[in-house]
């Protein structure tokens, strides 16, 4: 027992190590300067200041890319929802030849690299000659949304007994009114953390967006561009750790809801 | 007898045809939609490969000209060789550090291991551009590391490989996708049912006969899942090698983006691409050939 009780002991030594210092410690050091009084992201500490967060919110470039990308997610997530649930349903609800076929259809553009998606889209909208704008933006993080959110929703409804909805529609209930009576409150928990993942997905998206965005700008894509020039770092930093923060505790939240009572976890 | 039987024959019918219905109306239109924007360019890049490029434009043909250009220069092909050593280099180091961490959440403590998973799942949803970036405060010339080092007196000279190398497109590389290989196999690990376990004890396992003969060949769909979700998508990186890689950690992907994005040659860069998406293929089919799909799911 003693000897299990020690190997127990390094491998957690072990995880902590691995968790603290090649996950969080960039991340904690990002945060930490952003209030160093210094230009450049590096020791030595020259004392505290909220300089590089009163410049962050004084450039209108950079207000103008998070409100872009707020808006572009926005739209992406409502989209992403209905389509997402929707596959949903054809993966998990109904029993039919090809389900798995679907299954796959679905799920396949959630492994695919976002760089081939990102340019095979772009050929595709010069293809049909539909210019490069927000607008291309947003028909693209839709299609590697309906992916996720329709994965996340699925594993819900594996869980979710179909004799509730024929209950429903025995008594009286039309589709619609099973669907919001019945299966909307059973399955909201995971389809507000696909929302919210959904949302994150298309706020931060960079890869996809850089390819098909044209002269237009987002924030992941302010970012890209900022990170040439060695003046924009602390700004960069402060408006980043301010986005880690909040990003934290929407994904916390989505977490919470999204595994229910001690669900099992998908990714 | 007959006058119920008819309004109850009638039911049925319209059960089915509803049923029916409410596939086809929730299957339809995130069909369409993948195939307008997913399927039908993801095509596209296949047939524009063999098309005649201009500049950032390219003109209907059929020639192999593209193909003949990747495959004939030796840079390039110097670069796959790299972007395949470098994944293939980092897959093997995830699945040695995630393992045994994914092993002690699942099967050596009680409590605190859905904490440690939060702790894994909230940075991958951080800013992924922000992410690298904040490596260089690591890894660079006057960097923690450095610093560290040398204050230590380990080192008089800051470490130059550290930061533009393949050093730091790997140790990137680990950091971005460490959770999507502990989190599968954690699950597949959790899954484990206590029995068979408790059966294999009684018949005189000991405990390395039960991690080799049960943990082990149980978390196998765990990897697989890790491998889909992880090596492949790496294959097309191109900001990690972008933002810290410098000459030597240059990948595949950043090949892919300046035909596309700043030398302009589409012809180029679609050939390279669907050579990508090909890789990519077999790869998502043997997986699934292996370990079938609902497996992965």
């Amino acid at each position: 027992m003693s000897r299990l009780k020690r190997a127990s002991f390094w491998l957690g030594l072990y995880t902590a190590l691995v968790v603290a210092f090649l996950i969080y410690l960039p991340i904690l050091l990002l945060i930490i300067f952003s209030f160093n009084d210094s230009k450049i992201m590096s020791l030595p500490w020259n004392g505290f200041t909220l300089r590089w967060y009163k410049i962050a919110f004084s450039r209108e470039d950079l207000l103008h890319a998070l409100f872009n990308s707020l808006w572009v997610a926005a739209v992406v997530t409502v989209f992403s929802l209905i389509l997402g649930v929707m596959a949903a349903n054809g993966m998990a609800k109904y029993r039919y030849k090809g389900r798995s076929l679907f299954t796959g259809y679905i799920a396949i553009p959630v492994v695919m690299p976002w760089l081939l998606l990102g340019i095979s889209l772009l050929l595709f909208f010069n293809l049909i000659k539909l210019p490069l704008s927000l607008f291309t933006v947003i028909l693209s993080h839709i299609s590697f949304d309906v992916p996720l959110v329709a994965v996340i929703v699925a594993a819900r409804l594996h869980q979710f007994d179909p004799s509730l909805e024929e209950a429903a529609r025995d008594l009286g209930a039309s589709a619609l009114e099973t669907f919001r009576l019945v299966t909307l409150p059973i399955i909201a928990p995971a389809v507000i953390a696909a929302g919210i993942f959904a949302f994150s997905w298309s706020f931060d998206a960079f890869v996809v967006t850089h390819f098909v965005i044209g002269s237009q700008v987002t924030f992941p894509i302010w970012v890209w561009s900022a990170l040439r020039f060695a003046k924009n770092l602390p700004v960069i930093n402060a408006i980043s750790s301010l986005i880690v923060v909040v990003e934290i505790l929407i994904v916390y939240v989505g977490e919470r809801l999204r595994r229910g009572e001690g669900e099992g976890i998908l990714f | 007898m007959t006058a119920a039987a008819i309004p109850y024959r009638y039911e049925r019918w319209r059960r089915t045809i509803q049923q029916y219905a409410g596939l086809v109306l929730n299957v339809f239109p995130p069909f369409v939609y993948l195939l307008l924007l997913f399927y039908a360019p993801m095509a596209l890049l296949f047939i524009m490969s063999f098309w005649k490029s201009g500049f950032m434009h390219l003109e209907p043909a059929f020639t192999l000209e593209n193909y003949r250009a990747f495959l004939s220069n030796p840079t390039y092909l110097r670069i796959l060789w790299n972007t395949f050593v470098i994944v293939t280099g980092v897959m093997i180091v995830l699945v040695l550090v995630g393992y045994p961490i994914a092993y002690f959440l699942a099967r050596m403590v009680r409590r605190y291991d859905t904490l440690v998973i939060y702790l894994l799942i909230i940075p991958v949803e951080i800013n992924y551009l922000i992410r690298i970036y904040a490596w260089k405060i690591v890894l660079g010339r006057s960097g923690i590391i450095n610093m560290a080092l040398m204050y230590l007196g380990l080192i008089d000279e800051p470490l130059r490989f550290l930061l533009y190398s393949r050093t730091a497109v790997m140790i990137v590389l680990i950091h971005e996708w460490l959770p999507y290989v502990v989190i599968p196999v954690y699950v597949a690990l959790k899954g484990v049912p206590p029995e068979i376990v408790e059966a294999a004890r009684d018949l005189g396992a000991g405990r390395w006969d039960v991690f080799r003969y049960i943990y082990l060949p149980l978390s196998v769909p765990g990897l697989f899942a890790s491998f889909v979700l992880v090596y492949i998508p790496m294959l097309g990186e191109f900001a990690i090698p972008s933002i810290v890689g410098g000459p030597s950690g240059y990948m595949l992907g950043n090949v892919i983006e300046s035909q596309f994005l700043a030398a302009g040659n589409w012809g180029l860069g679609s050939a390279i691409g669907f050579i990508l998406l090909f890789v990519t293929l077999v790869l998502v089919a043997l997986v699934i050939k292996i370990s079938g799909i609902e497996e992965l799911m």
